[in-house]
Order: C-alpha cells, then structure tokens, then sequence
C-alpha cells in the first residue's frame, strides 16, 4: 500500500504544482497588447469626435454648414465608442480596470448633458438663423419699400435694430445687445402708432428681433458650454489612468512571470527528482529481479533435481505407479506401470481417460467381463478407482495376479500402485505346499494329516459316516538305512509312499508324520472289514521285496487302527488309540494289524481266518454239495432239487453256510464258489443221467454277484455247453430284491438266460418290493414264497392271506409258485388247499448228499416221503 | 497452491520450511491486494494529471483569450464637412450594412399579426408603403376601443431619423419596435404571449435559431423588424435626382417651390438626409399654435412628456417630408389634411411669414417632389 500513496502523492503535487503553474502563466501575461493599443486608439477617437461635436456646433451656428446630420452622426459615433472602451477595459477583469470603467460610466453620465446642449443649440441655431433671415428679408423689404414721412421715423429704427440685431449675431458685441434691447424698448412703444402692412411688418421684425436678441445670448452660452466642454481633458484623464493601469499591470505580469520562472523550476527539479527515484525504484527492482531471477534459478534447478530425484524414485520403483487427476485423466505413470500390462503399453499417455484404459484392458482380455457388459465393468471400476482407499487383488485375463493399491492425495488426485503379485501367488503355493506336504514322499505332513484328520471328523459328524484311521512304522527300517546308507532310506521311503497310496482308495489319505511313521485316513469305510482290509493289503504290500539299485531289501510293517466315532469322539485320543492298536501290532510280532477295540478286533481277525480258510477249502476240496428235494404237492413226488453247498473245517467241523457264504460274498469268493457249485451240479447231472437215465430240475442260488459281472451270460453259456446239459434241467434263483433293483439291464440278462434254456425262480418272494409290470415282463417261470410265511401259517392268518394272495398272483401270472421250510403237515395241507404246485422242506425231505439222493430218488421217485426234518434250511 | 512446498517437505530445507510457507502465504496475500489495486491507481494518476493538464490548456486557449470575447467593430461613420454644406442629402439607393437573413425575418414580423393581442393587426396594418409608410386616418385604429391619441408617423425612411416618435422617447428602430406591439392602444399583446405564440411555430422558431441561436426573444424579435425596418428607403425622388445634378428633374413650379422651400427658411429644420428627423423643434415658435387652438391635450405636450422640461412643451421631432405627400394628413395630432394648409400653418406659427395660396401650391408641388421609390410589398 505504501507505493500507491506515494505515487498518488507526487502524483497530486505534481498537479498542483501544473496548477500553479498555469495560474502563474494567466497572470503573468498581464494586459493584452492588442487591447492596449485599442484603448488607447479609442479614447483618441473620442477625443476626436468631442472635438468635431464642437467644430460642427461652430460650423453650423456660422452657417458654413447646413444641416445637422454631421453633428447628430456624433452622438452614436460617441456612444459606441465608450461602449467599445468600456468592453476593453472590462474584459481586462480587474478591479482597477472596473474602477477606470466607473469613472467611464459617470463621464457618460455627466456627458448626457452636452447632448441636451447641442439639442438645444440645434433648436436656437435654427430659430436664430430664421429670425435672421427674417431680419435680412425685411432689410431688402424696407430698403426697397417707398419710404413714407409718418413712418420715416418707425422705418429708421427698424432699420436699426436690424441691422443691430444682425450685427449682434455676427459680433455677439455687448453694445449691440445693449442698443438692440434699448431700440426694441422703443420699438414697443412705438409700434402701437402703426397701421396696415407697416404694422404688421413692424410686429413681425420686433418679434424676430426680439427672438434674435433672446435667443443670441442664450446660444452664445449654449455654444460656449459646449465649446468649453472639458472633454479633451477628462478623457486625458482616463487615459492616464488606463496607462498606469497598464503600467502597473505590467508589473504585476512580470512578478508572476519571475514566480512562474521559479516555479518551472521547482517543477522541473521536483520531475527530476520524481524520475530518480523511479529510476532508483527501477533499479533497485532491476537488482531485485536479478536476484530473484538467480533465486529461481537455483529454486529451478533444486526443483528440477528433485522432479529428477521424484521420477527416478517413482521409475524405479518396483511397482506400478500411476497418478490421476481428479478427472480420471492421467497424469503421469512410471514404466514399471507399463509394463505391467505389455499388451496395451502404448497408449499410457498424459491425459489418457481412465474408461478409454480399462476399455484397452477390456480389448486385450485383460479383463475378464463375463456376461457383464463392457459399460457395467468400466462403471465398476470407475467407481472404485474413485472411491475406494482399499487394495484389491484380481488376477488378469493373461493368469498374472495384481494388487492395486488406490488412494486419494490432498489435491485430489488418485495414485494408483500395482504390484504383481504372479511370483508371490506362486511362491506362496510352494510355502503352503512345503508346510503341508513331506518333501521327501509328497506325502502329507503331519501338519496335513491333522488338518485332514479335522477336517474328515467334521465331515463325519455331519453326515454320519466312519473315519479309519491307521498308523504304521516300518520293521527293520533302520537296517536298511545303517547297511545301504541313507539315500537308499529315503528311496525305500518313496517306494513305500507309492506303495500306501496304492493301497488306499483316493478318497482316502496317507501321511507321512515322521521317519519311518505313516499314517493313513479311510474315509467312509462301509464296514470294519473294510478297513481291515486295507489294513491289511497294507501288511502285505509293504512285506513285498524292495528294489533299491540292485539290492533286495525286506521290511514289514506293523498297523495301528482306529475307528471314528467307534472308538473315541477325540482327535487327539483317536490317534493315541491308533497308537496303541499300533503297539500291540508291534508286540505280537509285527507285519500284522490291529483295531483298537479288543473284541471288534477279535471278530476281525477271526473273520479273515475264516476267510483264509475259505479260500483253501476250494483247494482243498473241503467243500461238498447237498441237494434238498422239492415236492409236488398234489403226487408227493420229487420233481426237483435245490443245490446246497456245505463247508466241513478240518479243525472247526461243519461250518454253515449262513457264516461262510456272506464271508464268500463279502470277499469275493462267491463266484468262484458259484462256478464251483454249478461245475457240481452239471457233473451230478450228467451221473444222474448215467445212473438213472433221466436228469432231475436243479435249482441254484446265485448271488447278486453274478449279476454285476459283465460276462455271466457267456460263462453261463460256457458251462452248459461244455456239460451240454439238458434244457429246464437246471434253474437260477434269484432273490426278489435282486431282480427288481436290476432295471431294464436285469431283464434283458434274464431274456438272455432265459434263451439258454436256464430256468428262472424269484427267491424269497414276498419281502421286497416287487414291480408287477417287471414280474409281468421277466420271462420267469415260478415264485418261491419267502420262508419266513411259512412258519406262522396255517395259524397266522395275515400269513395265510398273504400266502394265498402270492399264489394267486402267481397263477394269474401264469407263473409256478413253490413254498420252502415246510415243516409240519398242517402247513403242507394247507398250501395244498391255497393251490401252491411245489414245496420243499424238512417235512418232505432234507438235503441229502448224491449218494444219498440217488437213493431217494429210486424210492421216492413219485411219492414225498413223510419224514420230517427238523434241521432247518438255511440255503 | 504453491508448488515448491511438497518439494520442501520431501527434500527439506528442515526447519525453514514452515517459516517459508508463511513468507509465501504473506507474499500471496500483498501479492493479491497490488493485483487489484494497480489499475485504480493509474486510473487516479492519470485522471489527477491528465484533466487538469487539459482544463489548464484550454483554459489559456479559450477562457483568457479577450479577442474571442470581443467583437471588432466597425469605425463609426462621421460626415465630413463637404456633406453639411447643403441642407438636404439625398437618400441612398440601397442598404448595405444590413444582414438579408435578420431582415427577411423582420419582414415576415413586420405582417405578422401574431404580435397583436388578438392575432388582427400586425405593424403593416397601420404602415402602410401606399400611404408612405403610414395611412390615411388622423388616428390609426388599434385592439382597443380607445382612439390612438397621435398620428402614426411613416416607417419609410424611419431609420435616417435620429429619434423615434414624435416626442422622439425612443433612441432607434428597436426601441421604437418595442412600443406599439405592448401599446393597449395599438396591438395590445404582452411579450410572454407574443413569444408562446410564435414558438408554437416551428419553421418560425427554427429560422431564429438559425439566425441569433437562442431562438425567439424580445430582443430578437424587435432585432429583426428593426432590421427590416432599415431597408425601408425610398431613394431616386425626383428632388435627389435634382441634388444629384439632374436640374430637369424639377419642373418649373417644384423649382420655385424650392426657391420658395429655402428662402422662407424652412431648411433651418427641414434639412439633412430625411428633410426633418434629426431635431427637436417647437411647436410655435414665432407665434403661438395653441393660443389659435383648443387647449393642447397630454399628447400636444409632445417632448416635455419626456424630459419634463417646460422648455420642451409643445416641443416635437421635426418630421422628415419624404413622401409627406402620402402621408395625409398631417402633424402630430394629424389635424392638417393637405400639404397647402400645412405649409401655410407652418409659414405662419414658425416662421411668422404668411404665404399666399400660390406659395403654399408651390411649396405642396415641391414635396409632391420628395416622393421617392416605395419599398417592394412583401410577396
């Protein structure tokens, strides 16, 4: 604020001191000379035109001139030049030019009296000049008139005071007035004398005389008031006075002159000064600009060092940094940004619009949009980048994985970091793999295996199922290693992972918790055997020799196993119980396994004896076949038999075959068994045929297992070809939930079996659910109601209705219908009377062995034995 | 904001760097004030130095300057003594110190009948050029029922004469402009109803501006018809082409008449351009008029009316005999019908001479002479 006012200062002084200037300028030009000289021309022409008044007054009372045009010409003539005076000398402007003009104004004043003078003289001059003339005219009148001796004497006087008059006009003389006045006087008296013309002459002459007389005194003083008019003096004075006016004007005009001289100066000098300190200022700003020019230079080249500094730290940082403006324009990004995304590198320019960039990212397949639209996922991200402070991952349409880090500056800009997180992803699946897995098998770890553990328990609760759970450690391990040396261990190691993972289901686990400890997770085993199983294909696989370059290794192993929820509902003392199990593996002499639970384990073990002997006593020919007689009700003669097989122990005797054949089932030995047991029967028949020149019906049990093997058909075939037994000779069991679980694929196998010439029997029917349309579809030929009717009929009656509704179905059908475990002869008299055609059981015939039968058959070839066989059929 | 402060804050010069955002914040603030101001200053430097420095200059050019204030005017004309060696001067043939435009416009006032109270009468209603500038009543008829009390003198010529009137009250032609239009005896009007009547008409109005550039005045008005009224002369009578030389242009008996004129003294008054108009003279002066008449009324007392001098009574403007043989009748009362009992009256009561009847025929027969060029009637 303090250079305005300074400036409005010197601005203002300056103004007065111009003020000042011109005002001294105005003054010091004092009285115009133009006007001066014009004053002065003026009061001379008045003084000129006064003195003509007089001259013309003169000429005319002299009658040198005639008429007054000249004289009045000076009255206006007069007038405009005092007022032409008056305007000069007022246009001056000064109190001591109006005070010469005052003077002016009582001058003409006073001066209005000389042209009531001249008036009057104009008036006089003209009355005496024709009294005169008169005067002149009655002269010649009375001169030539005849003279008359009465008015000799009248006549003499007027003659004289005509010529007195005359003369006093021309003279002026005081005589002549006087003698004038004294013959007028006369004249009066004498005149009354008078008559006729010389009366009137007379009146009219002294009249005139008279008027001469009057009116020559009285324009003598006219003409001398006028003549004696102090004019020339009186504007003398005026002109003195304009003159020292002038004079002293002039003075004054030069005082100023001499002040206006200084006060240029003043000006002059107080400019200059003005300048110098302008200049100064200027100079002292040139000084400043200069320094603060090399200020901002080094402030630009600081700046510059540190924009340098800026985009070395920001190009060469490890990520992408990008910054926006808060028009989603960008504003800079470093080539590590870039490169982050090759593909559309190019268009990373200041100003590039964040829509046009994830538009690019879009095109390139960066991004993957789905079903979403390009707009909706351009919006989305928009409103992201705008808002939100928070890192997110995505992994790009070319399988790399980003962070992007946004966040907001204090200007408004949006800092965009991107960091590729490919290599961490990927290291980060290593670090969870190696905490997870043992690096030496690619087993689980421990960590795993507990976590697995958890997780199969949890599942467990859930859904109900069994978890398995089986620890083992290798026997003899430690010889290996101490005698082939550590990396041979480890490739035994190996082996013996592969080895557990190809005993288990893939379902299932394995884990290697330590050394030469594994474990193993059985997910929903069905039934304990199963896991026992596994347990034990575990044993067997493990004792196999080892190859370990070039040298024959042998080990074993001892399994521990446990049972979820069996045997504990922990975890932790699940593994401690398998533990246990494992140990007392180990103390009955290793290469075995055992269940925690004593008696489960018991029943276990005692069942895979039991198989075991299962599987020699078809070697061993321990085995041996029954047949059991079926009857016709109406003739109570054999029309049939049903193969039974029968299994004697050498140590345990006859083992039944309720216990054996579910263990042949369960096993798999059921097939064998069955191909056994019809090889049985095709021979028997073909020794029937021999011995008693027919062949008998044989019915055979066959499992579900049959079923499911894709060849039965042709092995069916096979056999009857190869024993080329006879048609309806022979004839298939099958259990009514067998036939009816089948489908479709059931029946085209019975249609095909049925074409053998095989014939086919519904077991146990009555217990299941059978489809009427299918029993109407399957080519079977007869229903054997299920045994578990018979032991309450005849005295149950829902059991007899029920039989004597499945035996009319069956005749409806058209189907044979046979009862089995008959026991008593009620039971018997009462299928009789339901209609049932067959019946089997201890009442008619138990089963008997070939040699027996044969027998039995010459006997009772026609008529049913009355014998009653309490032992009850099983098969 | 200021760019240099993230720099600051990054590469520090440590401490200074709060106390330099404050310098910066400061230099902004006085920074924003000098932004703002600069303008208004100049603006007031320049006006301060500027406007005095014009009004100063014009100031000397024009305000000081006495000849832009004063009107050079002409030497005012004097007649040398070769012109009053004569009695009579003749009439010149043309005006020429008069401005056409002031007396075109003076005409048209001169028949406007707006200058009258009732819009009937205009100056050319009593002026008439037929009857010499005058007309033929004693007493010419004005807006009022009352008689004008004088007989209206000629306007021919009128600007010869030295004094206006027959008590000659009036200095010029504008003054004498003035009297009739505001007399209730004659036109009757006022001034403010004059000047509202003619603004209302706007050739009128813009012709005055034209001319004196402050539109229509009393001044202007009386301005105009003064300047017309000049260029009412009657030159090339027969008498001034005898001054001029031509003797023939009298006949014989207008030659004595002449004769007569001068010898019987009648040029003592009766001389000069206009033969009369430049003095006073009594009424009477040998004999006395009113001792032979009814008693003088207020108009009779002529220039004592003026002056109140009773040296003036029954003083009048001797009146110019141009054209006089138009003008009947005659004198201030206009009590005389012809130019004989006029002349006659005149021989006897002023120059105490009686005239025979053939010497007032031959006076009447000289002034039949005097009749000049009338002025053209307006269009």
């Amino acid at each position: 604020m303090n250079m305005p006012r300074r400036i409005v200062a010197g601005t203002c002084v300056l103004a007065a001191l111009t003020s000042g200037l011109a005002f001294l300028y105005d003054n010091s030009r004092g009285i115009d000379p133009a006007t001066h000289d014009e004053v002065l021309t003026q009061f001379e022409r008045l003084q000129k035109y006064e003195s003509m008044q007089s001259q013309a007054v003169l000429q005319l009372r002299t009658g040198r001139a005639r008429n007054y045009d000249g004289l009045v010409a000076l009255e206006p003539a007069i007038e405009q030049t005092f007022d032409r005076v008056s305007e000069l000398i007022t246009s001056t402007d000064d109190p001591r030019a109006l005070a010469i003009d005052a003077q002016i104004r009582a001058y003409r004043t006073d001066h209005l009296a000389k042209y009531d003078l001249i008036e009057r003289f104009k008036r006089e001059n003209a009355v005496i000049h024709n009294s005169l003339r008169y005067l002149s005219f009655e002269n010649e009148h009375f001169e030539t008139a005849a003279v008359d001796a009465d008015t000799a004497t009248l006549r003499s006087l007027i003659e004289d005071i005509i010529r007195n008059g005359m003369t006093l006009a021309a003279t002026q003389s005081e005589s002549s007035r006087i003698l004038l006045s004294e013959q007028l006087e006369e004249m009066r008296s004498a005149i009354t004398g008078a008559t006729g013309d010389l009366a009137g002459h007379l009146e009219m002459t002294t009249r005139h005389a008279e008027i001469v007389l009057r009116t020559n005194q009285h324009l003598s003083q006219i003409i001398d008031d006028i003549v004696s008019w102090e004019a020339d003096a009186r504007i003398a004075g005026l002109k003195q006075e304009w003159q020292a006016f002038h004079d002293a004007a002039r003075e004054t005009a030069l005082l100023y002159r001499n002040l206006m001289v200084a006060l240029a100066a003043l000006l002059i000098g107080s400019t200059t000064v003005f300048l110098f300190r302008i200049a100064a200022a200027g100079n002292r700003i040139r000084m400043l600009n200069r320094s603060l020019e090399k200020r901002i230079i080094s402030r630009t080249r600081d700046l510059e060092n540190a924009r340098q500094i800026l985009s070395d730290a920001v190009e060469n940082i490890s990520d992408g940094f990008s910054l926006w403006d808060s028009d989603d324009r960008l504003i800079m990004c470093n080539a590590r940004y870039r490169a982050m995304y090759p593909q559309i590198a190019d268009i990373f320019v200041p100003g590039l619009c964040f829509r046009d960039f994830i538009q690019a990212l879009i095109d390139a397949e960066l991004i993957e949009r789905g079903n979403e639209s390009a707009e909706s996922v351009i919006d989305e991200r928009l409103s992201r980048h705008r808002v939100s402070e928070e890192d997110f991952e995505h992994q790009l349409g070319d399988g790399r994985w980003v962070r992007v880090a946004k966040s907001r500056t204090g200007a408004g800009n949006v800092v965009g970091i991107v960091t590729d997180l490919t290599d961490r992803k990927q290291s980060e699946d290593v670090i969870r793999q190696m905490a997870l897995e043992d690096s030496l098998t690619s087993l689980a770890n421990r960590n795993q295996f507990h976590e697995q553990l958890k997780k199969a328990i949890q599942r467990s609760d859930r859904t109900g199922e069994h978890v398995g759970v089986m620890l083992l450690d290798l026997d003899r391990f430690k010889n290996v290693n101490d005698t082939l040396g550590h990396p041979a261990g480890d490739k035994l190691l190996q082996e013996v992972a592969y080895r557990l993972k190809e005993c288990v289901r893939n379902s299932d686990s394995v884990a290697r918790l330590g050394g030469d400890e594994f474990a193993v997770i059985a997910v929903d085993p069905k039934t304990v055997e199963n896991v026992a199983d596994i347990g034990a294909r575990i044993v067997e696989s493990i004792s196999r020799p080892y190859d370990l370059n070039g040298h024959e290794a042998h080990i074993g192993t001892s399994v521990g196993i446990t049972l979820y929820p069996e045997d504990t509902a922990d975890a932790d003392h699940l593994i401690k119980h398998a533990d246990l199990a494992l140990y007392r593996a180990k103390q009955l002499g290793r290469g075995n396994y055992q269940l925690y639970d004593e008696d489960l384990n018991a029943e276990v073990q005692s069942r895979r004896e039991l198989e075991r002997d299962l599987r020699l006593a078809l070697d061993r020919e321990e085995l041996y076949m029954v047949y059991q007689p079926r009857i016709s009700l109406d003739t109570r003669r054999t029309i049939g038999l049903e193969a039974l097989v029968r299994w004697r122990h050498p140590e345990k005797g006859d083992i039944p075959p309720s216990e054996f054949i579910p263990l042949a089932e369960a096993v798999g030995l059921i097939v064998p068994l069955s191909e056994w047991l019809l090889e049985q029967v095709c021979l028997q028949q073909k020794e029937w045929e021999r011995s008693l020149g027919r062949t008998i019906r044989v019915s055979v049990n066959m499992s579900p297992l049959h079923f499911q093997q894709a060849n039965f058909t042709e092995t069916m075939a096979e056999l009857l070809a190869r024993h080329d037994v006879a048609k309806d000779s022979l004839e298939l069991e099958i259990t009514e939930g067998i036939a009816m679980a089948g489908g479709e694929d059931m029946l085209h196998t019975l249609e095909d079996l049925k074409a053998l010439g095989l014939g086919l029997e519904i077991d146990d029917f009555g217990t299941g659910y059978s489809s009427l349309s299918y029993l109407r579809q399957f080519p079977i030929d007869r229903l054997k109601i299920d045994r578990s009717f018979m032991n309450s009929v005849p005295d149950d009656a829902d059991a007899v209705a029920i039989c004597e509704a499945i035996i009319q179905l069956a005749h409806s059908l058209d189907l044979g219908i046979v009862a089995e475990g008959i026991e008593n002869e009620a039971q018997a008299n009462f299928l009789l009377g339901a209609g049932c055609d067959e019946a089997q059981g201890y009442y008619f015939a138990k089963p008997l062995l070939p040699e027996e039968l044969h027998a039995h058959l010459a006997e009772n070839q026609d008529a049913a034995t009355s014998q009653t066989d309490r032992v009850p059929e099983t098969v | 904001m200021n760019p240099g402060q993230p720099n600051d804050r990054m590469f520090g010069d440590g401490p200074s760097t709060k106390s330099g955002a404050k310098d910066v914040h400061r230099e902004n603030e006085a920074g924003g004030h000098s932004g703002a101001r600069p303008w208004l200053v100049y603006g007031f430097g320049a006006a301060v130095t500027v406007l005095p420095a014009l009004a100063t200059f014009w100031y000397l050019q024009f305000g000081l300057d006495p000849s832009a204030t004063l009107v050079e005017i002409p030497e005012p004309t004097v007649l040398g003594l070769s012109e009053t060696t004569e009695f009579a001067r003749p009439i010149p043939k043309t005006v020429t110190d008069v401005d056409e435009a002031k007396a075109a416009l003076g005409e048209r006032l001169f028949h406007e009948p707006r200058l009258s109270k009732d819009d009937s009468l205009s100056c050319a209603s009593c002026h008439k050029f037929e009857h010499g500038g005058a007309d033929s009543a004693r007493y010419s008829t004005g807006v009022s029922d009352e008689p004008i009390t004088i007989n209206t003198p000629t306007v021919l010529n009128a600007g010869f004469n030295f004094r206006q009137f027959w008590d000659g009250r009036a200095h010029g032609l504008r003054e004498q402009a003035e009297g009739p239009i505001v007399n209730p005896l004659e036109m009757g009007a006022n001034w403010v109803d004059v000047i509202a009547k003619l603004s209302k008409d706007r050739p009128l109005w813009e012709t005055f501006d034209q001319i004196y550039g402050d539109g229509i005045t009393r001044q202007n008005i009386v301005d105009a018809i003064a300047a017309y009224e000049r260029t009412l002369i009657t030159p090339d009578s027969r008498f001034d082409l005898y001054l001029a030389g031509h003797e023939e242009a009298l006949s014989p008996a207008e030659r004595r008449g002449l004769d007569l004129f001068e010898s019987l003294g009648c040029p003592a008054c009766h001389q000069g351009i206009n033969l009369g108009g430049n003095m006073f003279q009594r009424l009477g002066v040998v004999n006395d008029f009113y001792a032979d008449q009814d008693a003088p009324n207020e108009a009779d007392n002529g220039r004592y009316n003026v002056t109140g001098d009773e040296e003036d009574r029954y003083v009048f403007k001797v009146p110019s005999l141009r054209n006089v043989a138009l003008t009947a009748p005659y004198f201030h009362d206009g009590s005389v019908p012809t130019l004989e009992s006029a002349a006659e009256i005149m021989a006897w009561y002023q120059l105490g001479v009686r005239i025979s009847d053939d010497e007032a025929a031959a006076l009447a027969a000289f002034m039949g002479a005097l009749t000049g060029t009338l002025p053209e009637h307006p269009s």
